[in-house]
Order: C-alpha cells, then structure tokens, then sequence
C-alpha cells in the first residue's frame, strides 16, 4: 500500500464524504480489486480508473488504507440493506440463500479477507460486518422455523452457517472452475429450505 | 515431496560456484537450499501478503544472496507454485493418513477443519483470481482432494454396508468442506459467531451416523 501522504497533520481540509469524486474513487478501488487483486490498488492505479490526478485521492482520503476501509464500509452496508430486504420477505428462508449464491461477489470477499490479515482497522470492520450479517441471518431464521413448526437437530445457527459456507464455497470454486458435486449440494440444501418454507 | 517440478529447466552457471548442484553429491544440500526459499517464500506471503513475494525480499528473509533464490526459481511464479505445490503435496498426505482410519467421517471432518495455513490459503484464493497458473493449480488441487474423499467415502460406506442417506458421499464431501473451511479462515480473522453450536451440530451428526438418520439434514420432526 502506497502510504505517501500519511505522515501529514490532519487538519487540512478533506473532499466530503458520498461526494461524486468519493464516490467514483470507490468504484475505482473495487474495479481495481475485482479485476486486477489487492496488489495492484494504489492511489494512482485508482486515479487512473476514474480519470482524475493521484493527489486528489489523497484529498478524499488521508491514506490508501482509509480509501480500503471505506470501500469495504459501502460494499458492506449495501449488502446489509439486500439482506434486510430478503430477510422481511414471505419466504426469507428462500431468499437469503439466494442472496448468497446469486450474489455473493466471491473475488471481492477474497480480496477483503486478504487484505483483513494484513490490515488491522479494516479486519475491525470485516468482523463487525459478518458478525451484523449473521445476526440478522439468525434472527430471521429462527423466526422462519419456528413458524414453519418444523425442526431438525440443527439450531438455527449452525443452519445459517452451513448455508453462508456452502454458498461461498460454491462461488468461489466456480470461479476456480471446479463444479464437482455442486448441483447435488445446492439441491441437498434446497429441499432442506422447501421442508421449511414449502412453495 | 519430489524436486521435480521446481528443477531449474536448464542448467546455468550458478551464481557462485559453491552453489553449483552435481545432482548426486549435492542432493541434500540442494534440497536444504530449496527449503530454506520455500520458508521464506511462505513466512513473507502470510505476514506481508504475496505481492511483497520478490527475489530480493525473499532472499533477505532466507539469508541468501538473491541470485542463488533466482537460480532455483527462475520467474517469481515458478516460487509461488513451488509454494504451493509443496502445501497441497502435505495436505495430499495428511489427506491419505487420514482416508485410512477406521471414524472415516471424524477423521475427514478434521482434515477439513485444520486451521493449518489458512492465511497462506487465503493469499493463494486472492492470487488465483487474477494469476491463471495458480487458478489452475488450485482447481486441480480441490478436483483431486475431493475424489480422494468420495472414493473413501464410498468404499467406507459399502464395506459397512451403511446407507448413502441422509447424504451421499459426494455431496457430503463438499458440504462438511465448505463448512469447515468456512470456520477456519473465519477464526483466522476473528470471527466466532456461531461456530461453536455448529461445530457441536456437526460432531454429533458425524457420530451418529448413520444411527441417527434423521441427523443433520434428516426427516424433520413435524
């Protein structure tokens, strides 16, 4: 990480948060992370991206470790609003697990828990995100259960975790290429959900 | 673990020529060599991530000089796979050991949950999204681990003459993997929410099967 302008004191004046500018800059940062790996994410590659000159990153951001931690902040708060959504839904069961495999941005969540191992202030956030997102997984699904006055020998919090797991893995191998026993998981686990929330 | 993959291709001049390998005599002491790179190589990936993996950097953490890390691996990406070619050969082992013990769903289940290398594992995921030779060395890596476990499975579940249900092999090798990787790099990172309950679900449905068939993803008590 390209930390130039961070021994600077730190009253000058920054570009406002959710600005167009820090918004484009964000987009950058996750393009870049997506397509070319945490390695290549520094201020110019995003100046780059976006078109703008390097020193006015380092007006929206102190350092380009404050430009990660709020890239990661928006991707999660965005995800949190799908997961409410899903979650008040007639069969919320059905739907996070959707969410969870139609969704889940497997290069993106790879690049973050990498960058979590090296970079303290954002591991703060990936944890507060994953704890916040399974919670609300939990709740929802433990109401889903109870009203479907089914059970099994799985709480719903072990469910909630073999299904985030068996999702992320599936993302990921895909993306690897490898499919072996895919199908037949995903349909273990979706006539499972069908005992609860029945069509 | 054979030497063969991380040969040099072609025999240069070492860059001193106490270096120089003469296969037979000089075996060990090349090995030992390739170790102590392999080493570093890993220690640099974990602490600093893998784009600080270069000949320099790895050198200095080897105590070596770099054209000597440059003389057993000629591109960076040679080192990388090396690195994790050695990895998935230990794994493959641990692997084997493990296909033979009699709690074949135990012991499959801790092959699968060992926190060993997970940070390691983790730069090699981030690397194979953009890196196609670790994309495919990974895919061929996850391909064979698999196999291994469906054809033990398997042959566990005919010998004792044991039913496929809840779950036949192939499913169940995916499922108890993604699980169980899903919880290690989650503890690597800090995160316990959950785990512990589904740990217990998971053991207790591991023991009991196929006793228990209404077990993990059994018939639900209406």
């Amino acid at each position: 990480m390209d930390m130039d302008a961070e021994d600077k004191p730190t009253e000058r004046r920054m570009g406002p948060a959710g600005s167009d500018n820090w918004h484009a800059m964000l987009d950058g940062a996750e393009y870049i992370l997506r397509e070319q790996g945490y390695a290549c994410l520094t201020s110019r590659a995003v100046a780059e991206r976006i078109g703008v000159k390097q020193r006015l990153v380092y007006y929206y951001f102190r350092t380009m470790d404050e430009l990660i931690v709020e890239t990661f902040r928006r991707l999660a708060s965005r995800e949190l609003v799908r997961l409410r959504v899903a979650c008040q839904s007639d069969r919320p069961m059905h739907d996070i697990w959707d969410i969870c495999t139609h969704s889940t941005d497997a290069r993106l969540i790879t690049e973050f828990m990498a960058l979590a191992n090296h970079l303290p202030p954002l591991r703060v956030h990936v944890i507060a995100y994953i704890e916040d997102a399974r919670l609300l997984q939990i709740e929802a699904v433990t109401a889903a259960m109870n009203r479907s006055g089914t059970s099994t020998h799985l709480t719903s919090d072990s469910l909630v975790l073999l299904a985030t797991g068996a999702a992320l893995l599936l993302a990921r191998e895909g993306q690897l290429g490898v499919s072996m026993g895919h199908q037949q998981l995903e349909s273990a686990i979706t006539d499972l959900l069908a005992r609860f929330e029945p069509a | 673990m054979s030497d063969l993959p991380n040969a040099p291709r072609k025999k240069r001049a070492a860059p001193k020529p106490s270096a120089k390998p003469k296969a037979r005599r000089f075996g060990t002491e090349q090995s030992s060599t390739r170790t102590v790179i392999l080493d570093a190589a890993e220690k640099v990936i974990i602490e600093e991530g893998y784009a600080a993996v270069t000949t320099r950097r790895i050198a200095e953490r080897a105590g070596i000089k770099a054209p000597l890390v440059h003389y057993y691996y000629k591109t960076i990406d040679d080192l990388l796979t090396a690195v994790y070619r050695r990895g998935a050969e230990q794994s493959l082992q641990r692997h084997a050991e493990a296909m033979s013990r009699g709690d074949l769903l135990r012991a499959l289940w801790e092959v699968n949950a060992d926190p060993e290398r997970t940070a390691l594992a983790i730069e090699f995921m981030a690397m194979a999204n953009h890196r196609k030779f670790i994309r495919e060395e990974i895919a061929r890596y996850a391909e064979q681990i698999r196999a291994i476990q469906v054809v033990a499975l398997t042959r566990h579940f005919r010998e004792r003459e044991l039913p496929e249900k809840p779950f036949a092999a192939l499913p169940l090798t995916v499922m108890l993997a993604s699980v169980a990787r899903s919880l290690v790099m989650e503890d690597g990172v800090g995160i316990h929410l959950g785990h512990s309950e589904t740990r217990q679900a998971i053991e207790a449905f591991l023991d009991s099967y196929p006793g228990d068939l209404t077990g993990l993803f059994g018939d639900p008590v209406t």
